[in-house]
């Protein structure tokens, strides 16, 4: 100790820089982040990515195999099945990403909530938590459909409400696990209050759990929406939509099974992107874990 | 020693509620403490000693209002704690503190050991910028031994001495009055127990800290207190000095504690008398009537069954609440 280094400690390398470094130091981090821009360009920029205009139909031109011309063929009514995908990267991603932030965000208050103050406001918060699940979530959906119509708006508030309670759910079970711990009583030893106890100490060591389901939830928030399209209550055509896709070509999918088969391709290799980043980053965001190859 | 009184303990009682079953059985209820009285002296070391399930750790962590007493009262530096809302108390907090015996549980996992000990200052407001933070931390680091420029690191990365030196960095965070070590080094080896031990009394000279060290290791107390309390099924038995307790044990459960010490010196070891306890500690819920050692005591009378003896003064501050011993009736 005697040559001890003079210099004053560092102590904030930023946390978030950290996450970052790591983040990047994973390859397949980077390949699911790139897809997910890629994506996220396509949408923004679908108007100039699209060799086509996805509305226009060209009724001598139905179900036509792949061609130069059109690369992933057209659609029972001739549309272009490229540009069709191109444009409905736009629904899948605002649903993917904002219905299952609208579910997180809520989900995530009211299960740390319910978790940390478990006599009256949990119970009250967990009771209107099964509420809420014991709606099914097509029949709440109508229900929103009903009052203010169907679109995109309202499928996103549909699907992120019928999420919410899993993640209620989810939060307060790990919750009341990590509430147990030393370092959280150490916390309210040395006189912490009650606000930074639960976000700055629990709700970092739920993180594990909560990003596995958020890009869980993710896949099957954009298979939600298909099927609230299928029934007509969600993107109403002929705007495109990656589920509307799927369910249309499943009537020729003998005989055209492209229809089908491609807006499955996008909506998989969308989810599995979600999948692989969320991987990543719950490790990256893991301090012991962080650094392992 | 400076005689003032930092913390006034009477007859605190800590009882648990268990959980009624399935079928509705009755709760029970858990005398985990039961009419502890105690005065703890500014400055002064008091060794807390007994089995495990004794109610050691309950009464540390109650003295400090991380439970809710059930009955008696707690006053500390002249403030009566015992009932006081939890928004107040977290004034006082900064000044009693309390160090984990598992130095793997008690450090957040996600954040750096840097953060962590500093985390007291941020809630007690007691830096006023970033600069004089990070300054008082590397004082902290220095204090038990530990390179400031680990701070940076997790917990994961440190063995378990370094991040019990962590903990007991944190818990001097707030300039304490006092502070409970519970079991502090029992998670350690042997050889860096001593040198926890060791450092613990350097930093008590340093900053005039008032410490209650509980565990169940004797010698471990021996070497560090001044004043030892000897816990048995939630009362306190025996208080007395240290060396006077080492050298005389009046109550027959400190007699038969002292034997299960080794001695390293074989000749000795077996010239010493020795007292056998028979069973096991009894239950906390349904505790014997009368004194709470006479089931396990080889020299138990009626008396022993229907009362319990009371902590009486034997001379040179020698506390025993035992009436065999009381009554002279104990060989020596």
């Amino acid at each position: 100790m005697a040559n001890r280094n003079k210099k004053q400690p560092i102590l904030h390398i930023s946390e978030s820089r950290r996450v970052f470094k790591a983040l990047f130091k994973r390859k397949i981090a980077v390949i699911s982040a790139a897809v997910i821009l890629l994506t996220i360009i396509c949408a923004v920029f679908a108007k100039w990515v699209a060799p086509y205009d996805p509305y226009t139909m060209d009724l001598t031109n139905i179900k036509a195999v792949p061609s130069w011309e059109h690369l992933l063929g057209t659609d029972a009514l001739g549309r272009d099945v490229l540009s069709r995908i191109i444009y409905g990267s736009q629904s899948a991603l605002v649903v993917a990403i904002v219905s299952v932030l609208i579910a997180a965000i809520s989900g995530i208050i009211l299960g740390l909530l319910a978790g940390y103050f478990t006599k009256v406001v949990g119970v009250i918060i967990m009771r209107f938590v099964d509420t809420l699940q014991s709606i099914p979530m097509t029949v709440l959906a109508l229900a929103i459909a009903g009052l203010s119509g169907g679109g995109l708006v309202n499928i996103v508030i549909a699907i992120g409400v019928s999420l919410t309670s899993l993640y209620a759910r989810v939060m307060r079970g790990q919750v009341l696990k990590v509430k147990q711990s030393d370092y959280i009583l150490a916390e309210k030893m040395h006189g912490a209050g009650n606000f930074r106890i639960m976000f700055l100490h629990i709700l970092p060591n739920c993180i594990p759990v909560l990003i596995v389901t958020i890009t869980m939830q993710m896949g099957s928030a954009i298979l939600m929406e298909a099927g609230l399209s299928f029934l007509g209550i969600g993107i109403t055509p002929p705007t495109p939509s990656w589920g509307s896709m799927v369910q249309d070509g499943a009537a020729v999918l003998t005989t055209r099974p492209l229809l089908t088969i491609a807006p499955g391709i996008a909506i998989f290799i969308l989810v599995y992107a979600f999948n692989t980043f969320g991987d990543a980053l719950r490790d990256a965001l893991d301090p012991r874990i962080r650094n392992r190859k | 020693m400076d005689q003032q009184i930092i913390m006034k303990i009477d007859d605190l009682r800590m009882y648990f509620n268990t959980n009624g079953g399935v079928f509705g059985n009755k709760r029970k209820i858990v005398h985990a403490v039961d009419d502890v009285s105690l005065s703890i002296m500014e400055g002064e070391t008091i060794g807390i000693v007994g089995e495990s399930g004794c109610g050691k750790t309950t009464f540390g962590r109650a003295i400090l209002r991380l439970y809710k007493p059930t009955g008696g009262s707690i006053e500390f530096m002249g403030q009566n704690i015992t009932d006081m809302p939890e928004r107040k108390l977290r004034q006082l907090r900064s000044k009693m503190v309390y160090v984990f015996q598992d130095p793997y549980e008690s450090l957040d996992p996600r954040k750096t050991v840097g953060s962590t000990v500093g985390e007291p200052l941020i809630i007690n407001h007691l830096v006023r910028n970033k600069k004089e933070y990070e300054k008082r931390i590397a004082e902290l680091f220095e204090i038990v031994n530990l390179d400031p420029s680990m701070a940076n690191r997790y917990p994961h990365e440190f063995s378990g001495g370094q991040r019990q030196r962590v903990a007991i960095a944190r818990s001097l965070a707030s300039d304490p009055k006092l502070i409970v070590f519970d079991e502090a080094v029992s998670a350690l080896d042997v050889s860096l127990q001593a040198r926890i031990v060791n450092l613990l009394a350097d930093i008590k000279e340093r900053l005039k800290i008032t410490y209650i060290f509980i565990s169940h290791d004797l010698s471990v107390v021996k070497h560090i207190s001044d004043r030892i309390a000897v816990f048995y099924l939630g009362r306190v038995v025996e208080l007395s000095e240290a060396d006077e307790l080492y050298k005389n044990p009046l109550h027959p459960y400190t007699k038969a504690l002292l034997t299960a010490v080794p001695i390293p010196d074989p000749f000795l070891e077996d010239k010493r008398d020795v007292i056998f306890m028979d069973g096991e500690i009894p239950s906390p819920i349904n505790p014997p009537k009368g004194c709470p050692f006479h089931p396990r005591c080889p020299f138990a009378t009626d008396i022993c069954r229907t009362d319990a003896p009371q902590l009486v003064d034997m001379g040179h501050q020698h506390l025993v609440a035992c009436y065999a011993s009381q009554e002279g009736r104990l060989p020596k």
